[in-house]
C-alpha cells in the first residue's frame, strides 16, 4: 500500500512561510484599521467642531464676556462654563435658564482660552503606544 | 521517469496578482477614509475662517492678524477673496485638500452701511 504524506522538509517550509507572512499580514491589517479609525475620528471631530462653534456663537451674543480663567461666559445672572470631563467629553455647564448643560463633543483632550478665541484639542488613542491629535482654533473675541 | 507534480509559473503569478489586487483595493479604501476625514476637519476650519471674515465685514471691523494666523495655521495654500458690489460682499475661501484637490467655499454678506 502506498501512502502519500508530507515530508518533514515540506512541513518545515510551510511553517517557515507562515511564520514570515503572519507578522506582515498583522502589520498590514493594523495599519488599515488605524487609517480607518483615524478617518472616522476626524469626521467625528469635525462634527464636534461644528457643534462647539454654534454653541460659542450663541453664547457670544449674551451680554457677558468671555471669562479670563478657563472657557466660559459670565454676566452676573448666567455662569456658563465649557470643560472636559474625565471621559474626555466636552460639556457645557449652565443653569437651565441659561440654556442648560449638555455634551458637545467626544474624544476631547483640552479646551482653553487663547487670545482671540478658544482652542480645542481632540485626542484619539488608537493603541496604548499610538495616539493622534488635532487642534482647532475657534475665534470668539470681538463678536 | 518519476513525475514531479508542482505549481506552474502561471498559477503562482495569478495567486500573487490576486493578493496584490486585494491589498491595493483595501489600502486605497483605508487611505481614502483617512483623507476624507481629514478633509472634513479642514473644511470646518475653512468655514470658521469664512464665518470670522463674514462677521468682520458685516460689522465693519478690521481683522486681527493674530486670529487669522491661528485660523489658517492648518489650511495649506489658503486664500481669502473679497468681491463686493452694491453693499454685498462675496467672500471666497480657497484651500488645498489632503488629496491635493483645490476646494472653495463662498458666502455673501451684507456690508455694514457707512464702511468703505
Amino acid at each position: 500500500m502506498s501512502r502519500r504524506a508530507f515530508t518533514l522538509a515540506e512541513l518545515a517550509i510551510c511553517l517557515s512561510v507562515a511564520a514570515l507572512i503572519t507578522p506582515i499580514v498583522f502589520h498590514f491589517g493594523s495599519a488599515l484599521q488605524d487609517q480607518h479609525a483615524i478617518g472616522l475620528w476626524h469626521l467625528q471631530s469635525a462634527d464636534g467642531v461644528r457643534t462647539f462653534a454654534e454653541e460659542l456663537r450663541l453664547d457670544a451674543h449674551r451680554p457677558g464676556r468671555l471669562a479670563d480663567d478657563g472657557v466660559g461666559w459670565t454676566d452676573g445672572s448666567c455662569e456658563i462654563r465649557y470643560r472636559v470631563t474625565d471621559a474626555r467629553v466636552l460639556v457645557r455647564d449652565a443653569p437651565a435658564d441659561c440654556g442648560g448643560s449638555r455634551a458637545i463633543a467626544t474624544d476631547v483632550q483640552t479646551v482653553s482660552h487663547v487670545p482671540g478665541g478658544v482652542e480645542v484639542t481632540f485626542l484619539k488613542r488608537l493603541r496604548p503606544d499610538r495616539e493622534t491629535r488635532a487642534t482647532v482654533f475657534l475665534p470668539v473675541e470681538g463678536r | 521517469m518519476k513525475r514531479i507534480r508542482a505549481y506552474t509559473l502561471v498559477e503562482l503569478m495569478i495567486t500573487v496578482a490576486m493578493i496584490g489586487i486585494l491589498s491595493g483595493v483595501l489600502g486605497t479604501q483605508s487611505r481614502n477614509a483617512r483623507l476624507g476625514g481629514l478633509a472634513e476637519l479642514q473644511r470646518e476650519r475653512a468655514l470658521l475662517y469664512l464665518e470670522y471674515e463674514a462677521d468682520l465685514v458685516s460689522r465693519g471691523r478690521a481683522e486681527d492678524p493674530a486670529v487669522v494666523a491661528r485660523l489658517v495655521a492648518s489650511l495649506p495654500d489658503v486664500r481669502m477673496d473679497h468681491d463686493g458690489a452694491n453693499g454685498v460682499v462675496t467672500l471666497t475661501v480657497t484651500w488645498r485638500e489632503p488629496s491635493g484637490r483645490i476646494a472653495t467655499r463662498s458666502l455673501a454678506v451684507f456690508k455694514k452701511a457707512g464702511t468703505p
